[in-house]
C-alpha cells in the first residue's frame, strides 16, 4: 500500500519545484519544459541526492518511487493522447513535398549516424543483453524525433504561428511523430521476440490489425456517434466516458502486445474525430491536469532515474558529446539540407533546422521506454536525457541567432498576405 | 524574398525523395551488417561471493583486509564501466573496466591505492572472477588472491526489467 501521506507531500513538492522552474526560465526567454525538465533533475541524485542525501531519501525513499512511477504512466499516457490529438493531417497538405523528404531524410540520416557511432559506442556503453542492431536501432529513434508540443509552443510564443516557417516545422513535427512512434513500435516489436518465444511477426500481425481497427472502425464509429447532437449537449460526459474507456483500452491493447501503451495513446488521439470541437474540448478538459500535476511527476521520475554521476569520467562525457553531435547534424542538419534542396530560402532551412531539432520531453519518453525495456543503461539514459535538455534549450537562442524577432516579425507579416493571397487564388 | 514552394506531385519530387531517403538507408544497411556480429561486455552486475584462503600474509593492510571480510560485494555494471563495493562500504568503493575477460578496479580516491586485478571465466554457467586485490600504499601490503562467484539476482540474468 502507498504511505499515502509522503505521496501527497512528494506530488506537492515536485508541481512547485517543477513550476517555479517553469517560470524561472520563462523570464529568460526559454520555454517552460526546459526549466521543468531540469527541475525532474534537479529533484533526482545528481543534485537534490548529492547536496542533501538525508532529505532526499527521506522525501524519495525507494519504496516510493514505484507509486510515482504509476503516476507517471497515467501522466504519459494522457500526454501522448494529446499529442495525438493534436495531429492535424491538413498541415501537411500545403508543404507535403518539404516535409516528408525533411522528416524522413532527417530521420534516415539519423539512424546512419546512431549504426555509425554504435559501432565505436555499443562495446563500450551496453553489455551482452543486448544486440549492436537493437542497441543502434534504437538510438536512432531517440534522437531522430521531435518534440512536437514543445515546438509548437516555441513557435506560438515567438509569434511563428502565422509564419511559413511555423507552418513547415509544425507539419514536420506531426509526420516525425507518427514516423517515430511507428519506428518505435517496429523495434519494440523486434526487440521483444528476440528475447520471447512469440515470433516477430505475431507481434507485427497484432500491430497492423489494431492500426486497421483504430483507424478504420473506431475512428467512423465515433465520427458516427458525433453526427447525433445529443452528444455535444446533455450526453457530452457519456461520451467523454466512452473516449477514455476506448483510451485505456488501445493503451492496455499495445501493452499487451510488447509495443508499449504510449503507441496505443498515440494512435487512439490521432484517431479521434476532428468534429465539433470535440477534440479541442477533450484538450482543454485534459491539459491542465495532465500539464501542471501529471507531467511533473513523470519530469521528477525521468529525474530520479538520471545520475550524471554515472558520466563518471571524460571518456563517458565525450560519448555524451558523440551523440549530441549525431543528434545534431543528423536531425538540424538533415531538415535544413532536406529543405533547401526542395528550394526553402537559406534563412528558412536554417531556422526549419534548428526548431526540428527540439527533442524535449519526446526524446526523454523514448529514453525512458529504453530504460524500462532494457534497450539501455542508466548511463546512456543520462546521456539521452542531456541531449534533450540541450538541445531544447539551444532552440530559442539559435532561432534568435538565424531569425532575429524585428525580422520574422516583418517576414510573417509579409508572408502572412501572399499565403492568403496564394489561398485565395487556390 | 524567395517563396517556400507549395507541393506539386511529380516525378521530380518522388525521385528526389526516393534517392535521399535511399542513401542513408543503404548506409545503416551497411553499417549494421557490418556490426551485427559485435559483441558488448558480459553482464556482470549483482552481487559478487567472495571465496578466499582462510591463511592470511603478515603484511595485509587494513583496506584489503576490509574488502574481503566484507563477504560479497556488489558491482554496478554500465557497458565497459564497473563500480564494485563491498557490503554497506561506500568508502571502499571500487571504479573499474572490463575489457574482454579482463577486469581491472582503482579508488576514485587519491588517497587509497587499493586496486583489484582479476580474470573472468565461467563454470557450470557461474561467472566465476579470479583477482588480486593489492594496495600501493606507503606500508608494504602483500597482494592477496580471492575468487567471487557471480550472483546475478532477479534482474541481471534477463533483461534489466520490463516496463
Amino acid at each position: 500500500m502507498p504511505d499515502l501521506q509522503l505521496l501527497l507531500i512528494q506530488v506537492a513538492f515536485i508541481v512547485i519545484v517543477t513550476k517555479t522552474a517553469g517560470l524561472l526560465v520563462r523570464a529568460i526567454g526559454q520555454p517552460p519544459v526546459v526549466g521543468e525538465l531540469a527541475a525532474g533533475i534537479l529533484l533526482g541524485p545528481s543534485v537534490f541526492g548529492a547536496l542533501a542525501p538525508q532529505l532526499s531519501s527521506t522525501l524519495f525513499p525507494p519504496h516510493s518511487l514505484a507509486f510515482l512511477q504509476t503516476l507517471s504512466q497515467v501522466g504519459l499516457l494522457l500526454f501522448m493522447f494529446m499529442v495525438g490529438l493534436e495531429f492535424q493531417p491538413r498541415r501537411i497538405r500545403r508543404y507535403g513535398h518539404v516535409l516528408f523528404l525533411a522528416s524522413h531524410f532527417s530521420m534516415a540520416l539519423v539512424f546512419f549516424l546512431c549504426s555509425a557511432v554504435s559501432l565505436f559506442l555499443y562495446p563500450k556503453l551496453s553489455d551482452n543483453r543486448v544486440t549492436y542492431v537493437e542497441f543502434s536501432l534504437f538510438l536512432g529513434v531517440a534522437l531522430g524525433v521531435s518534440a512536437f508540443p514543445v515546438l509548437a509552443r516555441i513557435i506560438r510564443e515567438r509569434g511563428l504561428g502565422k509564419s511559413e516557417l511555423g507552418a513547415l516545422s509544425i507539419g514536420c513535427a506531426a509526420v516525425d511523430d507518427v514516423t517515430a512512434w511507428f519506428l518505435l513500435a517496429s523495434i519494440l516489436s523486434l526487440v521483444r521476440s528476440m528475447h520471447s518465444s512469440a515470433p516477430i511477426w505475431w507481434t507485427l500481425a497484432g500491430l497492423a490489425l489494431f492500426v486497421i481497427i483504430v483507424l478504420l472502425v473506431i475512428r467512423p464509429l465515433l465520427a458516427l456517434i458525433l453526427t447525433d447532437k445529443r452528444w455535444k449537449g446533455p450526453y457530452s460526459e457519456i461520451f467523454i466516458s466512452l473516449v477514455f474507456v476506448l483510451l485505456l483500452c488501445c493503451a492496455g491493447v499495445t501493452e499487451w502486445l510488447g509495443i508499449h501503451l504510449v503507441f496505443g495513446a498515440f494512435l487512439f488521439g490521432v484517431a479521434v474525430p476532428r468534429k465539433h470541437g470535440i477534440s479541442e474540448d477533450l484538450e482543454a478538459k485534459l491539459r491542465p491536469v495532465t500539464e501542471v500535476l501529471l507531467l511533473p511527476i513523470l519530469y521528477a521520475v525521468i529525474g530520479l532515474r538520471t545520475s550524471f554521476g554515472l558520466l563518471q569520467n571524460s571518456e563517458m562525457w565525450l560519448y555524451c558529446a558523440l551523440l549530441f553531435a549525431v543528434a545534431v547534424a543528423g536531425k538540424a542538419g538533415g531538415v535544413a539540407t532536406a529543405a533547401r534542396l526542395s528550394g526553402v530560402p537559406l534563412r528558412e532551412s536554417a531556422g526549419f533546422g534548428i526548431l526540428m531539432n527540439t527533442r524535449g520531453l519526446m526524446e526523454l519518453v523514448i529514453a525512458k521506454i529504453g530504460l524500462d525495456v532494457g534497450i539501455i543503461n542508466a548511463a546512456v539514459f543520462s546521456m539521452l536525457v542531456l541531449v534533450a535538455l540541450v538541445t531544447t534549450g539551444l532552440t530559442s537562442p539559435l532561432l534568435m541567432m538565424v531569425y532575429p524577432r524585428r525580422q520574422f516579425a516583418g517576414e510573417a507579416a509579409e508572408k502572412q498576405g501572399k499565403i492568403s493571397t496564394i489561398a485565395a487564388n487556390a | 524574398m524567395q517563396e517556400i514552394p507549395t507541393s506539386k506531385l511529380d516525378w521530380g519530387v518522388a525521385l528526389r525523395y526516393a534517392v535521399m531517403v535511399a542513401i542513408p538507408l543503404l548506409g545503416m544497411a551497411v553499417t549494421v551488417h557490418v556490426g551485427k556480429d559485435l559483441t558488448a561486455p558480459p553482464v556482470l552486475e549483482g552481487r559478487w561471493k567472495i571465496e578466499r584462503e582462510p591463511a592470511l600474509p603478515p603484511s595485509v593492510c587494513e583496506e584489503q583486509l576490509a574488502w574481503l571480510q566484507s563477504g560479497e560485494f556488489v558491482l554496478m555494471q554500465q557497458g565497459q564501466s564497473l563500480t564494485a563495493m563491498p557490503e554497506g562500504r561506500p568508502d571502499l568503493a571500487l571504479e573499474g573496466k572490463v575489457t574482454g575477460s579482463e577486469l581491472r578496479f582503482f579508488s576514485p580516491l587519491p588517497s587509497s591505492g587499493l586496486s583489484i586485478h582479476g580474470r573472468l571465466s565461467k563454470i557450470d554457467g557461474v561467472a566465476r572472477l579470479d583477482a588480486r586485490i593489492e594496495h600501493a600504499g606507503e606500508a608494504p601490503c602483500s597482494a592477496l588472491s580471492f575468487r567471487a562467484r557471480h550472483n546475478p539476482g532477479p534482474e541481471g540474468s534477463g533483461r534489466r526489467g520490463s516496463s
